[in-house]
């Protein structure tokens, strides 16, 4: 199970070639927007790490 | 055989992208910038407008302000507080020029300041429109408008129009301060606590002050080689005042006796702000050195912004302050 | 960190590796010579001003060289020479001789030192190139191959370390599926970015309380929390780096070697090394491990041999007597573990002793993670704190 756990996640990041057959049933292009959609909303929200912050309104 | 994704892919993110940039407009109209800008939109024929930053935005309660007038000669004010937290004087520069723009019925300004405020100014490039300086990307500005008064070369005013076109990379930092505060509570866990305050840390606001003792006085000396002028920005907001006819008060804001005892006790100071003050006379303007007017630590919840309670305070001696000393 | 840049994606990657495909294959290589090239002198220019962008002249110089080296020449030797001497002078001159005349002021100090960007890796490439001409494992390839190889941008930071041999071919090999490498190559870029923001930099939240100053004050039980989030975030920062420069090699049609394999929960030490930073545990067992003796000669040499190797990566990793501390660490987990297999044979296949294996395992590579981002005196602080000693 873990094997299948790492064979997808491998194959979603883009290190695997071939998808396991979990996902081979899933639209290629679906599962890359959503993948892509995923990592551009991650680096948009924390890309501002080094940003200094003084005011921050809570 | 295996599909081609990568097309369907970039069309679908494009897509995304693109209805998430709209999304960022009716949510950003929410931030509370945006909402100052609105508040001074629908103020109710104001006569006194208030002009700054942090220490005097939300610092100036109308009640007292009031009371303090009518206690002096009976005088009631109708105050729009345009002063804005974090913002550069080119943000205040804008916050004026909006306000004498829907309201040609001000009488008087008065701009609140510490330190070397009033004499230095900041380049800010469209790229750091972020945070208060938004100000200047919201679209209710012509780009010519924000131009002069920020100073934008063409390139960056071309660099101001495409930060319009892209909500999303104009409001990268109000995402980002949610990251900051999800920081700061993994960063407190099981960690000395940091104190805050309404507005963040209260260490913060030291880098508000300036780094070193030589520092402060080589802003000093700076104006006073040259003491004819102030800053390009509130040069353009007196010259708003002038053109509308308005009376100009000057007010140096209290200062915690941390800051004072550091800082307004050296020579340098007295210096600058006797400069100061002539230069202000000279134009006509009205001066009120608030500086000793709190002069416990517990009025200020950092080293520069008084405490709500002080506010009121400070807002009831300026009424009072205002009403003797205007005509 | 170069990889988050718009510099590097708008002026380097997506320029050359356009190019790159569009191109004939006689113009191929020169297109990643001449677009590292550029690389090289904006990035090193930003960090280290007009010295660090001379060191390209290394890059040039060694390209001249390598044209000389010959299966079982001399000329090769000049080459593993001038490799380990650029790497030593840069990187321990100050460390060597700040040992030399230890407690006093160092006389010899260079007080402006600078690294050239990547000199840990270039060296380690141009090593590999010299030792396996010399010993006839890899063909010469034209001056311009050679170049596109030592000068190929998306892994000359911070790796994978490449193989000239591996590298070879693919350079030769027409790009062909440019829409399935895009496909997958920006995949891998994008979850690369994204591990890196919000993964390893979210971790600085917890490992920046990792000094002398927070460290007396913290709740106890946090101190360990800090150390994991540690491991969690080099994890993350340095595979998310890989998972980059991967995906950008890629952009080319050109695969590089993976770095990472999912190192944490490995059974034993022996093989989180085979699955953390493979490119240089390849490297030190071809280039140190093996000419050394390898497991070929007596045991306690073997032992020796282990410790040495551990301790060479120790000291490629920093500068400092910290990261020897760690080198000698790993090296002293992996003559254990070496021990224990002898002593106790095949390992078991029951659930729990797998599973404890794994924990045993993780625990004792995070206890190494505190030589690697504190100083002796902290690291000293910090575990005299955590085991209340």
């Amino acid at each position: 199970m873990f094997l299948r756990f790492r064979q997808s996640v491998e194959y979603l990041a883009g290190e695997r070639d071939l998808a396991p057959p979990l996902l081979a049933r899933i639209p290629a292009w679906l599962l890359r927007s959503a993948v892509w959609l995923l990592a551009i909303a991650l680096i948009y929200a924390f890309c501002g790490q080094s940003s200094k912050f003084i005011y921050i309104d809570f | 055989m295996r599909t081609r994704p990568l097309i369907p892919t970039v069309i679908v993110c494009l897509v995304v992208l693109a209805l998430c940039n709209l999304a960022t407009v009716p949510w950003s109209r929410r931030l509370w910038y945006h909402e100052r800008l609105d508040d001074i939109e629908a103020a109710q024929n104001p006569d006194i407008v208030f002009v700054g930053n942090s220490l005097m935005d939300a610092r100036i309660d109308t009640n007292a302000l009031n009371t303090g007038a009518a206690a002096a000669d009976g005088t009631t004010f109708r105050p729009l507080n345009a002063a804005l937290g974090a913002s550069a004087p080119v943000d205040q520069a804008l916050m004026m020029h909006y306000a004498v723009d829907l309201h040609p019925g001000l009488r008087t300004l008065v701009v609140g300041f510490f330190d070397f405020q009033l004499t230095e100014d900041v380049h800010l490039r469209p790229m750091e429109l972020t945070g208060t300086h938004m100000i200047a990307v919201d679209p209710r500005f012509p780009v010519s408008e924000v131009a002069p008064i920020y100073h934008l070369d063409r390139t960056e005013q071309a660099q101001l129009r495409l930060l319009r076109a892209f909500p999303l990379a104009a409001n990268r930092m109000n995402a980002w301060k949610y990251v900051e505060l999800l920081r700061r509570r993994l960063g407190d866990m099981g960690a000395t606590a940091h104190a805050t305050n309404d507005m963040g840390r209260v260490e913060d606001f030291a880098a508000l002050e300036a780094g070193s003792d030589a520092d402060f006085d080589r802003q000093a000396h700076d104006f006073l080689q040259n003491p004819t002028h102030f800053s390009a920005s509130y040069e353009r907001v007196f010259a708003d005042a002038a053109r509308h006819n308005m009376k100009v008060v000057l007010v140096a804001m209290p200062a915690s006796p941390a800051h004072s005892e550091r800082f307004y006790t050296r020579a340098s100071w007295s210096a600058y702000f006797a400069r100061i003050r002539a230069l202000a006379e000279q134009r006509g303007f009205i001066v009120i050195d608030a500086t000793s007017w709190m002069p416990r630590q517990d009025e200020f919840s950092d080293v520069l912004h008084m405490t709500f309670p002080a506010s009121s305070e400070f807002s009831y001696r300026l009424g009072k302050e205002l009403a003797t000393a205007l005509p | 960190m170069i990889f988050n840049t718009f510099a590097y994606y708008l002026l380097f990657l997506l320029p050359a590796a356009t190019l790159y495909r569009c191109s004939r294959d006689r113009v191929r290589p020169w297109i990643i010579a001449v677009f590292g090239c550029g690389f090289f002198l904006y990035f090193a220019y930003s960090m280290a001003g007009v010295w660090g962008a001379l060191c390209l002249g290394i890059f040039l110089w060694e390209s001249i060289t390598s044209r000389l080296y010959k299966p079982g020449s001399r000329w090769c030797l000049l080459g593993l020479v001038q490799s380990l001497l650029l790497l030593g002078f840069f990187k321990y001159w100050n460390f060597f001789t700040g040992l030399l005349f230890w407690h006093h002021a160092n006389p010899v100090r260079w007080q402006s030192a600078f690294l050239p960007l990547g000199i840990s890796f270039f060296t380690f490439e141009f090593y590999h190139y010299a030792w396996d001409r010399r010993a006839g494992r890899t063909e010469q390839g034209t001056l311009a191959e050679y170049l596109a190889f030592i000068l190929f941008f998306p892994t000359m930071v911070a790796g994978p370390i490449k193989r000239y041999q591996d590298f070879l071919p693919k350079l030769r090999a027409k790009p062909r599926d440019w829409s399935s490498d895009w496909e997958f190559g920006l995949t891998r870029i994008l979850t690369g970015l994204a591990k890196k923001f919000a993964i390893a930099d979210l971790m600085t939240a917890w490992t920046n309380h990792l000094n002398a100053h927070d460290i007396p004050f913290a709740d106890r039980r946090m101190l360990l929390v800090w150390l994991f989030a540690y491991g969690v975030k080099i994890y993350a920062d340095f595979s998310a780096y890989s998972d980059i420069a991967i995906g950008s090699a890629r952009l080319f049609g050109i695969g590089v070697p993976e770095n990472f394999d999912w190192p944490y929960g490995r059974r034993n030490i022996q093989r989180f090394w085979q699955c953390w930073h493979i490119s240089l545990t390849r490297w030190l067992m071809d280039y140190v491990y093996i000419p050394l003796g390898g497991s070929r000669v007596a045991p306690v040499r073997i032992y020796i041999n282990i410790m040495l190797v551990m301790l060479v990566s120790g000291l490629w990793h920093g500068a400092g007597l910290n990261f020897l501390i760690w080198g000698l660490w790993h090296g002293l987990l992996l003559a254990l573990h070496r021990g224990w297999r002898k002593w106790r044979g095949e390992p078991s296949t029951r659930p729990l002793p797998v599973f404890a294996s794994r924990v045993v395992t993780l625990i004792a590579v995070n206890a190494g993670w505190a030589f690697f981002c504190m100083d002796l005196h902290t690291v000293t602080l910090f575990y005299r704190r955590l085991l209340a000693v």
